[in-house]
């Protein structure tokens, strides 16, 4: 399956045919009417047939390689087989280049030395159609009177066309090659005209005639000698096709060919028996398949294919007619094209199914079809052409009609000539006609239509040593390249290549090259088919021809093939732009690029199917190119502007002003300074703050503060809280002992806590003083009781002033502190039941959250009794509005620690000299503070001025 | 998420709100069984913070341990914060103290020598670091004075009149001490009040989103 063209081996395999009887319904119907064909040639191009024939013809001895085998080798197996065993086996040039099915091909009769009338058919590679194979085998009788070609033409053809070759080409070529070898012989006599119905021929097929290409193949028909052919260097299957294509006597080629096939093998073809040749190169699959009984092979409908083949060639006269089961099933084009020139005459009752181009080639066999709308007119009018090339000349394209046109009509260009494509133009034209318009040709096809110039390569030839990608190649298509390479070696610099596609191009580089250059990566672009045609032995190395197109366009990348299986399986995906491929964009669509185009994808797509690498590929896609906008354009244009523009250079900084020295000590600095030197001059210089003392200081609060401590007794409980931290002790801790000297003179108990860590232990200094002043903390507590830490903030206060009591349970040293003096009266009572029967609360707090928490969470339990917050100075104006409430006391700051200890056991000179030395630092500091911004003013001014 | 459909957040949210509507109603002065439900839950709470301090230090020290091992930056800081936790740890609970008997430890932070090291060392500390706000203020009004801006202009003017004006022989002028009080009385206070007033319903429109589980800083919400 691997060498059939792509289109076929989709096809499903029809069922296998049980038994003889039951194999008529298996026969496709278009194939029980080709049985009817009575003296039509076996179709030649039957080497590839579809599937469906394989499958009906399995081989039941084929061993296990023959599972290996295609369906459609294993067919031509069979053939091959028979044919072997009626000729003699010829020495194998170069058996170890051949492949195994290929070497068996070689297996087969060596043909003998024919006439050019016998027309000695390159071979055909497996993978043609048969309905193709069959039309270029039905190309001979163009000569009606001459004799009917000695060899199987079934066998040759199906050797000739290469792999996956576009039937039509295949048939083209077969037919060419036959009418010109005829026309050479003898002119071809026109047949009728036919008919010009062709709707689905291309007009550049339709103008081909036969005589144009019979004529342009007949001189690329190498003359084939026994000798010659023995000595090809290629595989020995090469040699074996052209003894195939000398006539072999009838018993060999019964005894050979299956039968299905024999009966296939029209009657002329056994006339010239060949001597069998030994298995060589073929395989043993292939050769075990030959061996297999065709009968049973072979299914019913094929034999009766044969046997209806076998009859009689057909005639120039139209009298034999042959039977035809008209059967729905079998397209008309097929059962047409397998039907003899005489059957055509009578135009079967099913020939619109038929494609109009190919009854239109089959038609130029014997007679037009009226009916045969199904044929497609490009090869109808190909068929048509070969005998009467003036009928429908418009419907085939130019180029073909100039291949079949006879060699003297083909100096003269048709009058369609420009739709055909260039290079089948020049094929034509470099056969038969002038050389001018050779330089359309493509390559490949002047390969095919050319080696008949060229006398077949000896042995010595062939063993020439070949570049390892020429491995490959089949040896009949290296010979066509070298034939194609002599030729151009006579004709050198075409110039018209341009119009060739690039894989045809390298496939003519290919030819003009010596053999080494044959075989080039170039070639791997080929359709396989297509592979090696001109790689043909030449001398003379011709100048490289570089593809044309792709120097003519823009090659960024190679071309996706359209058809590549990872392609498509991509293709429904969303890529991102990056992984996407850009899409190819179509080369101008000339007629000639149109006409081109589909060669172009299938020889892309076979290409693929092998996975060959491309190195060089013949159509370059153009990634899209956009246009720009004008203001895109200016933005580009901007953007190099930019970056072409030198960097500009560093202007000189303007040299910095000298600083000035004070600028760089800088006048805050000189501020500290003072007011250090300030501070400690008051200090050390009592005399210096002595204008500012005074011994009756007076602050806010103070007056009433020392009233409310002054009402207390010794039976007076006053709790103190110390809720301060140490970084407040240059106000607190005057205050702190203003208070507590206040509070010993009058001798009340204290029952001293505190929530902050840090007043904890600022209370705790509160003990040494306090024993000093006579205070027992003994038995619990009898003036004072410590509680410590009470931990929880204003929970803690909460606690505290629900159940002071209960709080008095437990001193900081985890002792229970009711039973003591200050909690309990000396009769027993308790002195302190609640908060509410405290004389004082005296709160030393240095934060505003101090004062709101023991207000909200004290005060209000316990609002008659007396509340006095000792502040620092920053934190009094924050707590007004609390200190503005009825039994809300407060003094705050170092001069209010001074005015609560006016009129105490404090000396008024040591007041004085605080009171001095504070007034000093303040109005330091304010001299200070506006000697500074006076500096800066100056300087702002002076920056203004200068400025 | 709805806190509906969050157990964790809403078995939290009901122990919050349910805790602090037994104290709030108890600080509305009803007694009776909601009064001792929310004198312990008090209690819980204190107890809690207590412990919340000791895993707060264990957490700090831990920390620092941890910078100083890793040599990250500035780990010489941490060395001295956890050179001055042992020393105060170590001198409040294992300083030997002499008695009649011999040397017995320190029995509470009330012993002379952990409120000896505080006096002595942290104390002092902590006074100059707060005396460094003389320079510090000084050093901003001299930036305000540089920028020219009126805003620095007024709150520099202000502070120089209350300083002066504490000077006792600015007192003395007549009618100055007068006009002194009056906008301490009105002026300072007014815009006192209107501190407390606001933080006062911050508190309140915070607690209630605590209560109602709008705001949960027990899970870090």
């Amino acid at each position: 399956m691997e060498h059939l063209p792509p289109w076929l081996r989709n096809l499903p395999l029809p069922p296998r045919p049980a038994s003889a009887a039951s194999a008529a319904d298996a026969v496709p119907a278009w194939l029980r009417d080709i049985e009817g064909a009575p003296t039509t040639p076996p179709p030649s191009a039957a080497a590839a047939p579809p599937d469906w024939l394989p499958a009906a013809e399995a081989a039941p001895a084929g061993g296990a390689a023959a599972d290996d085998v295609p369906d459609w080798l294993r067919d031509l197996q069979g053939e091959l087989a028979s044919t072997a065993e009626l000729t003699a086996p010829e020495p194998a040039a170069s058996d170890e280049e051949v492949p195994d099915w290929l070497r068996e091909i070689a297996a087969e009769p060596a043909p003998k030395p024919e006439p050019q009338a016998a027309r000695p058919e390159r071979p055909a590679p497996p993978g043609a159609t048969s309905w193709l194979k069959g039309l270029a085998s039905d190309t001979p009788p163009a000569d009606e009177s001459a004799p009917p070609p000695a060899e199987p033409t079934t066998t040759t053809s199906r050797i000739r066309m290469p792999v996956g070759a576009t039937d039509w080409l295949r048939s083209i070529g077969q037919e060419t090659e036959s009418s010109a070898q005829e026309s050479a012989d003898e002119p071809s006599e026109p047949e009728p005209p036919a008919d010009t119905g062709e709707s689905g021929v291309p007009d550049w097929l339709r103008d081909v005639t036969p005589e144009e290409l019979a004529s342009a193949v007949a001189a690329d028909v190498p003359d084939y000698e026994d000798d010659q052919l023995d000595q090809v260097a290629g595989p020995n299957w090469l040699a074996d096709l052209a003894a195939e294509a000398r006539p072999v006597d009838e018993d060999s080629i019964s005894g050979a060919v299956p039968d299905w096939l024999a009966d296939l093998t029209p009657a002329g073809t056994d006339a010239a028996p060949n001597p069998p040749r030994g298995d060589v190169g073929v395989p043993n699959w292939l050769t075990a398949a030959a061996d297999a009984d065709e009968d049973e092979a072979a299914p019913d409908w094929l034999r009766n294919l044969a046997g209806d083949a076998a009859e009689p060639p057909p005639s120039s006269t139209p009298s034999a007619a042959p039977k035809r089961t008209p059967v729905d099933d079998v397209p008309a084009w097929l059962r047409d094209a397998e039907e003899p020139p005489a059957a055509s005459l009578a135009p079967a009752a099913n020939a619109d199914d038929v494609p109009a181009w190919l009854r239109g080639a089959e038609d130029d066999v014997v007679a037009p079809a009226a009916g045969a709308d199904d044929v497609p007119a490009w090869l109808r009018g190909a068929e048509d052409d070969v005998v009467a090339p003036a009928a429908n000349a418009d419907d085939v394209p130019a180029w073909l009609r100039d291949a079949k046109e006879p060699p003297a009509a083909s100096p003269a260009p048709a009058a369609g000539a420009d739709d055909v494509p260039a290079w089948l133009r020049e094929s034509e034209d470099e056969v038969v006609g002038p050389p001018a318009g050779a330089d359309e040709v493509p390559t490949w096809l002047r390969d095919i239509a050319e080696p008949t110039d060229t006398p077949p390569a000896t042995g010595a030839e062939a063993s020439r040593p070949a570049e390892p990608a020429d491995a490959d190649v089949p040896t009949w298509l290296r010979d066509a390249m070298s034939e194609e390479a002599d030729r151009e070696a006579r004709q050198p610099g075409s110039a018209a290549q341009a119009d060739i596609p690039n894989w045809l191009s390298d496939e003519l580089g290919g030819a003009d090259e010596p053999p080494l250059r044959a075989a080039a990566p170039a070639d791997l672009n080929l359709p396989s088919w297509l592979r090696g045609v001109a790689d043909e032995p030449d001398p003379t190395p011709p100048p490289p021809v570089r593809p044309v197109r792709a120097a003519a366009e823009p090659t960024r990348r190679p071309p996706a093939p359209d058809d590549a299986e990872g392609d498509d399986f991509l293709r429904g995906a969303e890529l991102p732009s990056w992984l996407r491929m850009s899409e190819p964009e179509r080369p101008t669509e000339t007629a000639e690029g149109q006409a081109l185009d589909w060669l172009t994808r299938l020889g892309s797509s076979e290409t693929d199917e092998q996975e060959d690498v491309a190195p060089d590929v013949a159509i370059v896609p153009q990634r899209r190119i956009y246009q720009r906008s004008s203001e895109q354009l200016e933005a580009v244009d901007l953007l190099s502007r930019l970056v072409h523009a030198p960097y500009p250079t560093p202007g000189a900084l303007p040299e910095p002003q000298p600083r000035t020295r004070w600028q760089q000590i800088g006048i805050d600095r000189i501020l500290y300074v003072v007011l250090i030197l300030a501070l400690l001059g008051g200090l050390l210089v009592p005399g210096l703050s002595t204008p500012f003392q005074t011994a009756t200081p007076d602050a806010p609060g103070a007056a009433e503060l020392r009233e409310l401590i002054g009402g207390l007794d010794s039976e007076q409980v006053v709790l103190v809280a110390y809720e301060w931290a140490a970084q407040r002790s240059s106000e607190l801790r005057p205050l702190e002992d203003a208070v507590t000297e206040r509070l010993v003179d009058q001798q009340a108990k204290l029952i001293i806590v505190s929530t902050d860590l840090q007043g904890t232990l600022l209370s705790f200094d509160r003990i040494e003083p306090l024993r000093e002043a006579g205070y027992n903390a003994a038995g619990g507590g009898t003036d004072y009781v410590l509680l410590g830490y009470r931990p929880g903030g204003e929970l803690a206060l909460r606690s505290l002033a629900r159940d002071l009591r209960g709080e008095l349970a437990r001193d900081f040293n985890g002792n229970d502190a009711t039973g003591s003096l200050v909690a309990t009266n000396l009769d027993g009572s308790p002195r302190v039941s609640s908060i509410r029967d405290l004389a004082l609360i005296v709160v030393m707090a240095d934060q505003p959250q101090d004062v709101q928490a023991w207000m909200e969470q004290v005060h209000r339990v316990a609002p008659t009794v007396p509340i006095a917050f000792v502040l620092p100075q920053e934190t009094q104006p924050l707590v007004q509005p609390y200190l503005r409430l009825p039994n809300v006391h407060h003094i705050a700051g170092l001069q209010g620690a001074l005015a609560l200890r006016v009129g105490g056991a404090t000396d008024p000179m040591q007041i004085a000299q605080a009171t001095g030395q504070h007034n000093f630092a303040i109005v330091i500091f304010v001299v200070l503070l506006i000697g500074g911004a006076a500096s800066v003013a100056i300087g702002r001014a002076r920056r203004a001025r200068e400025n | 998420m709805s806190i509906l459909r969050d157990p964790k957040r809403l078995i939290a949210a009901i122990i919050a709100g349910v805790a602090g509507l037994f104290v709030l109603v108890d600080f509305g002065g009803v007694t009776g069984p909601s009064a001792l439900v929310a004198e312990l839950l008090i209690e819980w709470a204190a107890v809690i913070t207590a412990v919340a301090l000791l895993i707060g230090i264990l957490s700090v020290a831990g920390s620092h341990v941890q910078r100083v091992r890793l040599r990250r930056a500035d780990w010489p800081f941490s060395l001295v914060l956890l050179l001055g936790l042992i020393s105060v740890i170590g001198v409040g609970i294992f300083f030997p103290l002499p008695t009649s008997t011999g040397f017995e430890l320190p029995s509470s932070l009330a012993e002379v020598p952990i409120r000896s090291f505080f006096r002595t060392v942290y104390e002092p500390l902590a006074a100059s670091l707060l005396a460094l706000l003389a320079f510090f203020s000084l050093s901003a009004v001299l930036r305000a004075l540089g920028r020219g801006s009126a805003e620095a202009i007024v709150i520099v003017t202000v502070a120089v009149v209350v300083l002066i004006v504490q000077l006792p022989i600015v007192t003395a002028i007549p009618g100055v001490g007068s006009t002194l009080q009056w906008m301490n009385d009105y002026i300072a206070v007014a815009g006192a009040r209107g501190l407390l007033i606001g933080s006062a319903i911050g508190a309140l429109v915070a607690g209630v989103r605590v209560l109602l589980g709008f705001d949960m800083p027990y899970i870090d919400r």
